[in-house]
């Protein structure tokens, strides 16, 4: 049965079948010609795949990220981060990580990051010299920041299986969120000196102070979101709809960008690009299960539980496991199928939960753009009509740093455990 | 079917996608709506609404599965574009021909189960923990979001199967270029 799971969706696609139709194929193949399920199966797991309260998130900040790009949002705040950043070279691409993290703590989703940095600032990293394959990597891989930056879908996902607090796992993704932020920066600003980027205006405090009268409004955004979750007003879902509702009334009465056709333009882009990640989350849904019904998982946690690992080992072979489970599983699925066998083992091995979850947070966002199913990359596809295989290209650099700020993460749990202690 | 026959049709699917996208767009704004009344309804009135969960999650669900409808209707599946690239003109027709009737097979497949499992809650009268609604309707979004993905994958599946066939008769989207 292997093949279906395995073999079957890689030849699909690669013929370029959907991914949601490669992953409901693969498992309508297994379920039907392997198992004795009823075959009604297929619609009970496709439906509370979606079914969730939790994955509200996703519509909500998708349509937020798409709000913010059209409402001028996106672009105060790209100009703010420049305003910051413009005398070092390199400072367009380290606004874009910036810009990423600034989203990441509004919108907490990846794809919606990747799809509002894609649109907005792209175009002029392009403008500004950058080669395509790098700045199709940056903007790729800037994503995974949303995940680890609190608020944080994954998180929510990892915190309701594991029975962890949500604020506390929020509170540990904040320094491993500026850490892989950082880690990039640097990249950059070396890429860009050895490349001779051009640089942009100098730093002037007339400059900066115009930028933040003009993004006052947009810089409030992710404080309201998140002293709204810390403070209790609003849970991390309705966040969702409170940063919509914020970028509406903002782009449409305080910017004058938006008119109410343009918001419901907006809404309906949302809808598109909504459904290529939901579908694919309903048919990942049913795939999941199937590998899970199999004890695919189980069987490979149980194989590296009985080697006899000590802490630190354990820790690099999960890291390589879910590494290579992030090339082929959503972060959504891996999280829900993976906590619940994961959590006795690490307790046995005395990983605080709260460290766990961040490891396996990042560990699943590498996975958000790693060839060849991260959704990042398809996202990107869509919104920057690259191919995928420019995009490959680009992403391994930034594939590289995201690896050793995960090694760094790993060992170093006070980098994650330090604000829940404080706070 | 030649161009000039497939026209009508053309202007006829083309309005539709338009209606049903404006629908799902105004649930999503309505949607954000409840969401904010019910957040703010804990502090101003003391409660929230009453199954306001439940609608906006089964709303969600529509959304998604009319939605795989719309996306299919676009071509816009998120996937590898790389075999694309590798075939074009007739051999494209061939390929997003063959794609579409495999997407109509598998659809159609899910859609069949989707009916006997709605059908089953319908007729048990099952209704939602909070708002009472009927299970069915929420369930029911599967069977319609992959009916009519299968029908439509179908149907451009046979128009693309046809320009491979005959290539000089079709236009290039039916062809499959440009995907």
């Amino acid at each position: 049965m292997t093949w279906t799971l395995v073999a079957l969706p890689v030849a699909l696609f690669l013929f370029g079948v959907p991914v949601f139709a490669v992953l409901l194929a693969a498992a309508t193949v297994t379920l039907v010609v392997f198992t004795t399920l009823p075959p009604l199966t297929l619609h009970q797991v496709m439906f509370g795949g979606v079914d969730q309260y939790a994955l509200l998130a996703v519509p909500f900040f998708i349509f937020a990220g798409e709000l913010m790009g059209r409402s001028g949002i996106a672009e105060r705040l790209v100009t703010w981060v420049l305003s910051l950043t413009g005398h070092v070279r390199g400072s367009l691409g380290i606004a874009t990580v910036g810009t990423a993290t600034l989203m990441g703590a509004i919108s907490g989703s990846s794809p919606a990051t990747v799809a509002a940095i894609g649109r907005t600032l792209y175009p002029s990293l392009l403008q500004s010299g950058y080669s395509t394959r790098f700045a199709a990597g940056l903007v790729t891989s800037s994503g995974s920041i949303a995940i680890v930056v609190p608020p944080s879908i994954a998180m929510i996902l990892y915190g309701a299986s594991a029975e962890q607090s949500i604020p506390r796992l929020f509170q540990a993704g904040l320094l491993p969120g500026l850490l892989i932020a950082g880690m990039m920066a640097g990249y950059i600003v070396i890429w860009a000196n050895l490349r001779g980027v051009p640089r942009h205006a100098g730093f002037e405090f007339g400059r900066f102070v115009a930028a933040s009268r003009q993004a006052w409004a947009a810089l409030l955004m992710p404080a309201v979101i998140l002293v709204g979750i810390y403070a209790g007003w609003f849970s991390p879902t309705e966040a969702g709809g409170v940063a919509c509702l914020y970028a509406m009334l903002v782009g449409r009465f305080l910017y004058r960008s938006l008119g109410w056709r343009d918001i419901l333009a907006t809404a309906v882009e949302s809808v598109y690009l909504t459904t290529q990640v939901l579908v694919i989350v309903a048919a990942a849904g049913v795939f999941s299960y199937l590998l899970t019904i199999q004890g695919v998982p189980q069987g490979l946690v149980a194989w590296i539980a009985d080697l006899g690992l000590g802490q630190a080992e354990f820790l690099i072979a999960i890291n390589v496991f879910l590494l290579l489970l992030g090339c082929f599983l959503d972060p959504t699925s891996a999280i829900l199928v993976l906590t619940p066998i994961l959590i006795p083992v690490i307790g046995h091995l005395g990983i605080d939960p709260v460290h766990f979850g961040i490891i396996m947070t990042v560990n699943l966002s590498i996975g958000m753009f790693t060839p060849p199913f991260g959704l990042n990359i398809f996202v990107a596809q869509s919104v920057m009509t690259r191919d995928v295989i420019a995009i490959w290209r680009g992403i391994l650099p930034f594939l590289a740093i995201q690896i050793v700020s995960l090694a760094i993460i790993t060992y170093v749990p006070a980098l994650s455990l330090a604000l829940p202690a404080l706070l | 079917m030649t161009r000039r026959a497939g026209a009508p049709l053309g202007r006829v699917l083309v309005a539709t996608e338009r209606v049903v996208a404006g629908l799902l767009g105004l649930l999503l704004v309505a949607m954000v709506l409840l969401n904010v009344a019910n957040a703010a309804g804990r502090y101003v009135v003391g409660r929230a609404i009453d199954g306001s969960d439940e609608v906006l999650v089964f709303s969600m669900v529509w959304i998604v599965f009319i939605g795989t409808v719309l996306v299919t209707g676009r071509d816009r599946h998120l996937g590898f574009d790389l075999a694309a690239r590798l075939f074009r003109g007739r051999w494209g027709a061939l390929r997003t021909g063959m794609l579409d009737i495999g997407l109509a097979v598998l659809a159609g497949y899910v859609a069949l189960q989707s009916f006997g499992f709605v059908d089953r809650l319908a007729r048990l009268g099952q209704v939602s923990m909070a708002a009472d609604i009927p299970m069915a309707v929420p369930h029911a979004a599967v069977l319609v979001g992959m009916a009519l993905t299968a029908l439509l994958a179908g149907l451009r599946g046979i128009v693309r199967l046809a320009a491979f066939a005959a290539p000089g008769l079709m236009a290039p989207a039916a062809r499959g270029e440009g995907r």
